[in-house]
């Protein structure tokens, strides 16, 4: 398009306030704005009335369900995007190669203790999932595969805690326990994903297990896992389990090795809602 | 849109700590934002779903652009709700690319803000100020002529080009651009009195 004059933008301001404006039009009204004050004066006014138009959208109900649902699933997914940032500044590279996540795509068996040993147990920091995505710190073609599947790790990971499908239970730390945790449950897709941050490591010879609990008391093993120096932990896994199955998420320490049936203290637990 | 207030949980002082990694942060504009955000979306989607994805994104991106925002070109909130618009539209042009039933989705649009708006009286204890917003912003929607409210809403809400509209209400593009620039100039206008005269 040739340049427009001053009264040719005037007339499209409002469009462009509104994102109207097809490409070309936009590229013209964004140059003459740089270079005209009181275009830019009208700009900021027509942006600002359009923001408002927000407003004009019926009050709808935010169901508390959803709505924590939502803020539980986006503060975990800060905490992870916040490890990662943190990791690219200082420029770690990770200490030992990842997991393979794999595993935890499996068909889920039917059986607690068939479950329980397919289960896929993450005995890595969240922050040792979450390495970077920044491949310019990776020296060598074998750290750059690192990196990559670290990546998509974190991918996964971070899409396993994502949509409406997923339930959110919070689980707190029991007397003289320390640390908190979550647990999500893609219920579609029938995948678990339990985040733990800030757990005392066990002592020699224990460690922790993690358990469904139905409304008929029932346990189910979701395997064992162990923690990072700092004390978190990622335990991911598929298992169908129905809607209205699942009363409660625990965490109990154990023998090393897990046991078929709980007999060690509960360390987290945490209600379905 | 909305002013902040420039207390250390103001609006602006939560999104320079956003910036710096805070997530506690993010979970304080969550809760004061996302019943206006909710309510957007699922004006513009129509299921509670969607929209609560669309929800989930927009603080998301919120969160990963917190560096990027700029005090000096609008409120936090109108920040907010312009990344939710954008979210919620992408979703619903997605939608109608799947479905093709564009027409059976437009002829919805003729219920006007207004109509839409007078489906709920109430506005529940989410503070004060956004109701009183709000009953400003329809109040001055109210005022203009209905073919001009019309495309605002098929402009803002359903994310209809001009080129759309135009097609969808059966006037010519020129007419089209037209009551677009006279809406917007208008409800600026009618905006700005109805401030004046509530303060």
């Amino acid at each position: 398009m040739s340049a427009m004059t001053h009264e040719d933008v005037r007339e499209l301001l409002a469009a462009h306030a509104m994102e109207l404006l097809l490409p070309e039009e936009r590229a013209s009204v964004v140059a003459h704005l740089a270079g005209c004050v009181e275009c830019a004066r009208e700009m900021e006014s027509l942006r600002a009335t359009s923001g408002e138009l927000a407003l004009a959208a019926p009050d709808r109900s935010f169901d508390a369900r959803r709505c924590n649902g939502v803020r539980s699933r986006l503060l975990a997914r800060t905490v992870a995007d916040r490890e990662a940032r943190a990791r690219l500044a200082t420029g770690q590279l990770p200490e030992r190669e990842p997991l393979s996540l794999r595993q935890s795509h499996a068909a889920a068996p039917q059986s607690a203790s068939r479950w329980r040993i397919a289960s896929m147990v993450l005995a890595a920091s969240v922050a040792g999932l979450i390495l970077f995505g920044g491949s310019m710190l990776v020296q060598s073609r074998r750290e750059l595969a690192q990196a990559r599947e670290s990546e998509k790790q974190r991918q996964q990971i971070i899409a396993g805690l994502i949509g409406p499908g997923v339930r959110v239970i919070e689980l707190a730390p029991t007397e003289r326990r320390t640390g908190r945790a979550r647990m999500f449950w893609n219920q579609t897709r029938g995948a678990w994903t339990f985040l733990a941050y800030g757990v005392a490591i066990p002592a020699e010879g224990r460690t922790y297990q993690l358990w469904l609990i139905t409304p008929a008391d029932r346990k189910i093993s979701a395997g064992i896992f162990t923690l990072s120096a700092d004390g978190n932990a990622i335990v991911t896994t598929t298992y169908a389990l129905a809607a209205d199955s699942l009363a409660a998420v625990a965490v109990t320490e154990e023998p090393a090795g897990g046991v078929d049936v709980p007999s060690g203290d509960i360390v987290l637990v945490g209600a379905a809602k | 849109m909305i002013a902040d207030v420039r207390s250390p949980d103001g609006d602006d002082a939560l999104v320079a700590r956003i910036a710096g990694g805070d997530e506690h942060a993010l979970g304080v504009l969550y809760d004061r934002w996302s019943p206006l955000v909710f309510s957007l979306c699922v004006h513009i989607l129509g299921d509670d779903d969607e929209a609560e994805e669309a929800v989930e994104e927009t603080f998301w991106q919120a969160w990963r652009q917190a560096e990027r925002y700029d005090v000096t070109r609008g409120a936090v909130a109108t920040w907010l709700t312009t990344i939710a618009r954008s979210r919620a539209l992408d979703r619903l042009r997605a939608s109608r690319r799947r479905q093709e039933e564009t027409m059976s989705h437009l002829s919805e649009t003729k219920r006007a803000v207004v109509d839409a708006t007078t489906r709920r009286g109430d506005d529940p204890a989410r503070g004060a100020e956004v109701a009183e917003r709000r009953a400003l912003v329809r109040q001055a929607l109210l005022a203009l002529p209905p073919e001009q409210r019309e495309v605002l809403e098929l402009a803002y809400f359903r994310g209809l080009s001009q080129t759309e509209i135009a097609e969808h209400t059966g006037q010519p593009l020129g007419t089209v651009k037209t009551r677009v620039r006279l809406a917007m100039e208008k409800l600026r206008d009618r905006l700005g009195i109805l401030r004046e005269r509530d303060t």
